[in-house]
């Protein structure tokens, strides 16, 4: 047993040899092919008014103390796959930078609104705050940078409850990662109870695992293939490592998709309210270009995208706002971060 | 209160965007449901300039991975999942619309001038649809020809696309299109809209007798002119037409050779006959008799001769010497100032139109031979005493065209209009099925093309390749045309115009409708007064 390749092989065996079950890293109660649900397809029973939000955001100048991008978060609603009337954008800018106050650096980030409400006011951080921290390091500005847009898709969805949607749909985990972002999670929380929504967050990609050793995705999707479920979903509870005051399911909403995705639904849901969810879901789901994945949500993120362009045109104006001098000096700032690429262009 | 506003306050509908191309092609993502066709007129507006262009490929569009596509499709397909949707409004998926830039129309201060296209559309600039009002740069020419009106795809705009006559006539008309489609019925109009000027003398060799109209249907015989301007000659003429009586004496060796093929011994003999008998050589031919005097001429040769004499002139040999069958020509003492006499019509501005229906096709070609003959040796008189400015600019209308165009009759008349006629004032209209077969250098000197609808291939490819303006791209474009459909491609406009041009009955039709309550489409005819409409 010398060859090198023999061996990565024979370890990817014993990876393909998928468990029946086990516990969930992070997650209290094992899981195994009888805690999964065949999910049915509903006849004539209603469907919630589902309302998608999602951001995007491009930047548009970025030294290594000052960025500045371009944010917009949107939010539709839906009814099955058919887009009703009513929708949302917010548009901003959102300046971030390294001040100096009392010996102590901060990230500051103030907002400038382009179209709708201005939901936020400006945020400061410290720099070594643990929220920012990768790995060892402190301050991390490509993570400081998108908490603007985070947090205003947390206030965006307030505004979607208040607007009538039965079911909130975020793009992504439920999860808070910013410093005080679970308190303008908490209050989306608290408002959607009050008003009888219910708030989920859908993941295309999960990391979750097994205790054991192997990947959710996978293990999971081979135990619906060993049930014949075409369509499926699991429960794996609450976890205080993955998530918000949520539950974690993972579900495969169409025949045909892919794979199953990770969804998180918080924890004020009552039963009957997360079944009208899944029953929301399973009709929304069946967009021939991607089936399987939430429509509401693919329409949210096309809405949301800040395209290359769009961006490349922002920067454009604000240099031509600014002196000669004063974009030659920007530049040199600039070329800091730029120089990516000059290594791949020699060749070799 | 201002209408202006009115105008402008109107919502303009958008039919697609252009998202990428270049100078030769923009291509537009068309908006959802706006159902673009082949040949449809698009208007891009740019500040101070709009840019008129043509639908000349459709094709897909979608963001979605192939693979994913054909797997929904799949699945649909074949009923294994039918539960998958295409959203309404979906804007991964759509159609895209290529076009062909025709011209930009630039404002001149308060007027508008069309010109080839110098430039592109900002990137990303919408379309619209066009409509009568962006063609209003159109001029009008000093002799308009009516030829139809400007057409978006199968939809015509209330714009006539006149041209001048004696552009047109001067420089060669070509009209081409499979059988069917429309060419005689586009000649009877260009026929009308000549007789209006009486100043065009038009030859026409009316081999189906179609042009002149019968009890029953329109035609030539009911322009207001036509007591003035149109000679009709005819076996059987009507009150008021001409008999065709043609003296042999009038036709010349050339007029058949070109048009009859001839071996080099048969061409001796009729050559030496000329010389010997002068005008008389077609009687001195049939009276040969074939034991003459220990004759130097080969006797096979002249049997030959009389034969083929006899074929295209239908005559016949009786005990009391040769006749002609159907009467039309003469050995003995009639007809003898006929050709002379058509020849003086077309001087003076006529039509003259020829039944020929009665008479074999080369023969048709023989008359009309002779009468040009005639022609040009006046005007090559008048052109060297300078006086030819002054003269009617005459055309020549030939049917079944390639048949003496091709390259073995160089040597005919027709040839000869083409290559030199446009300094002696006479034009040809060439009238085709296959323009393939015309040679490159004649059809490089046609001025004027009407190209019309057209299934071969290799005729749409001639066609394209010798237009007066770029036409690469509009195949599917000309394949499409329906009956009366056509592209004219003209050095003499700056854009390849599509139009429709009108059934004779509607224009002939309209003409007696005038004086009577006129309806607004009648309002729009060509021989109306010119009050409501732009012209090239
Ligand atoms: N512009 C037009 N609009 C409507 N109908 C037309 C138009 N032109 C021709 N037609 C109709 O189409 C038919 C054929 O027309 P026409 O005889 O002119 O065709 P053509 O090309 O000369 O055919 P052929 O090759 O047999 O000589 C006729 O019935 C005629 O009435
Ligand atoms: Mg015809």
């Amino acid at each position: 047993m010398h060859d090198p390749l023999d061996e990565i092989c024979e370890a990817l065996r014993r990876h393909l040899e998928l468990p029946a079950g086990g516990i969930v890293s992070g997650f209290s109660q094992p899981i195994g092919e009888d805690s999964l649900q065949g999910l049915h397809l509903s006849g004539a029973e209603e469907i919630p008014v589902i309302s998608a939000v999602d951001g995007g955001s491009n930047t548009l100048l970025r030294t290594p103390t000052l960025v500045v991008v371009l944010n917009r978060v949107y939010y539709n609603q839906f009814l099955g796959m058919r887009k009703m009337d009513h929708y949302e954008t917010v548009e901003f800018i959102s300046k971030t930078e390294i001040i100096e106050r009392d010996k102590r650096n901060f990230f500051r980030t103030e907002v400038f609104p382009l179209e709708g409400p201005c939901l936020l006011s400006p945020i400061e951080i410290d720099l070594k705050d643990e929220t920012l921290m990768v790995g060892t390091t402190y301050g991390d500005m490509s993570r400081a940078l998108s908490m603007a847009r985070r947090f205003c898709e947390w206030r965006l969805a307030e505004r979607a409850v208040e607007a009538g949607a039965e079911c909130i749909l975020m793009d992504g985990a439920l999860q808070t990662a910013f410093k005080d972002e679970h308190k303008v999670a908490n209050k989306l929380y608290d408002k959607a109870k009050g008003s009888g929504s219910i708030v989920a967050g859908l993941s295309k990609s999960t990391t979750i695992y097994l205790a054991n050793g192997f990947p959710l995705a996978g293990t999971v999707d081979e135990m619906a293939r060993r049930k014949g479920y075409p369509r499926w979903i699991i429960k794996l509870g609450e976890s205080e490592e993955w998530t918000h005051r949520a539950t974690v399911y993972y579900a495969k909403l169409h025949e045909m998709a892919d794979s199953g995705y990770r969804l998180d639904v918080f924890e004020g849901a009552k039963e009957e309210e997360v079944e009208g969810l899944l029953r929301g879901l399973l009709a929304c789901s069946t967009y021939f270009g991607y089936p399987g994945y939430p429509y509401p949500l693919i329409d949210a993120h096309t809405y949301a995208k800040v395209g290359q362009a769009e961006a490349d045109g922002f920067r454009a104006q604000i240099l031509d706002r600014l002196g000669w001098d004063e974009c030659r000096k920007l530049e040199l700032m600039e070329r800091a971060l730029m120089q990516h690429g000059v290594l791949d262009s020699l060749g070799g | 209160m201002e209408k202006e506003t009115d105008v402008e306050s109107r919502e303009v509908e958008y039919v697609g965007q252009i998202v990428s191309g270049n100078d030769s092609e923009f291509l537009l993502r068309e908006k959802q449901g706006a159902k673009l066709e082949l040949g449809d007129l698009l208007v891009v507006d740019n500040e101070g300039v709009k840019y008129i262009c043509m639908v000349s490929e459709l094709s897909y569009g979608s963001l979605i991975a192939p693979e994913r596509i054909l797997t929904s499709a799949g699945s649909i397909l074949e009923g294994v999942n039918p539960r998958l949707e295409f959203p309404e409004k979906d804007l991964r998926i759509f159609r895209q619309i290529h076009t062909k830039p025709l011209l930009e129309v630039i404002s001149e201060g308060e007027r508008m001038a069309g010109r080839a296209p110098r430039s592109i559309p900002e990137f990303m600039s919408k379309a619209r649809v066009a409509e009568a009002s962006d063609f209003s740069f159109m001029e009008e020419p000093r002799t308009k020809v009516f030829i139809g009106d400007i057409r978006s795809g199968g939809k015509t705009l209330p714009v006539g696309f006149s041209m001048d006559g004696e552009k047109l006539l001067s420089h060669h008309v070509l009209i081409s299109a499979q059988t069917g489609r429309g060419k005689s019925n586009l000649v009877k109009v260009l026929l009308w809209e000549a007789m209006k000027h009486e100043k065009f003398g038009v030859l026409v060799m009316d081999v189906h007798n179609e042009y002149y109209g019968t009890t029953t249907s329109p035609g030539l015989k009911d322009h207001p002119n036509a007591r003035r301007v149109l000679r009709y000659y005819s076996r059987s003429p009507p009150p008021g037409g001409q008999l065709l009586k043609i003296n042999l004496k009038s036709i010349d060796v050339d007029d058949l050779k070109g048009i009859v093929e001839f071996t080099e011994a048969q061409e001796g003999t009729l050559e030496m006959l000329r010389r010997e008998k002068g005008a008389e050589w077609i009687s001195a031919l049939l009276e040969w008799s074939e034991d003459e005097k220990g004759s130097r001429k080969p006797t096979g040769t002249i049997r030959v001769l009389k034969r083929k004499i006899c074929n295209i002139f239908n005559l016949n040999e009786t005990p009391a010497g040769y006749v002609c069958e159907d009467g039309v020509f003469d050995l003995g003492g009639m007809g003898e100032e006929t050709i002379n006499d058509m020849a003086r019509a077309l001087e003076d501005g006529k039509v003259v139109l020829i039944d020929g229906s009665s008479i074999s096709d080369d023969a048709g070609l023989v008359i009309a031979s002779a009468v040009i003959r005639k022609l040009f040796d006046r005007y090559e008189e008048y052109k060297l005493s300078g006086t030819i400015h002054e003269k009617a600019q005459i055309g020549v209308v030939l049917e079944e065209a390639p048949r003496v165009l091709d390259v073995a009759h160089g040597g005919n008349i027709f040839s000869r209009i083409a290559r030199e006629g446009r300094k002696f004032k006479i034009g040809l209209i060439a009238i085709t099925q296959l323009a393939s077969v015309i040679p490159k250098d004649i059809l490089a000197n046609i001025g004027t093309k009407v190209i019309m609808g057209n299934e071969m291939a290799q005729e749409r490819r001639v066609l394209v390749e010798n237009a007066a303006q770029d036409l690469s791209g509009y195949d599917r474009i000309i394949a499409g045309l329906e009956v009366g459909e056509a592209i004219v491609s003209s050095i003499f406009s700056k854009f390849p115009v599509p139009v429709k041009i009108p059934k004779f009955e509607e224009i002939a039709g309209s003409s007696k409708a005038q004086g009577r309550g006129q309806t607004q489409k009648q309002a729009e005819t060509p021989n109306m007064p010119p009050v409501r409409k732009t012209y090239f």
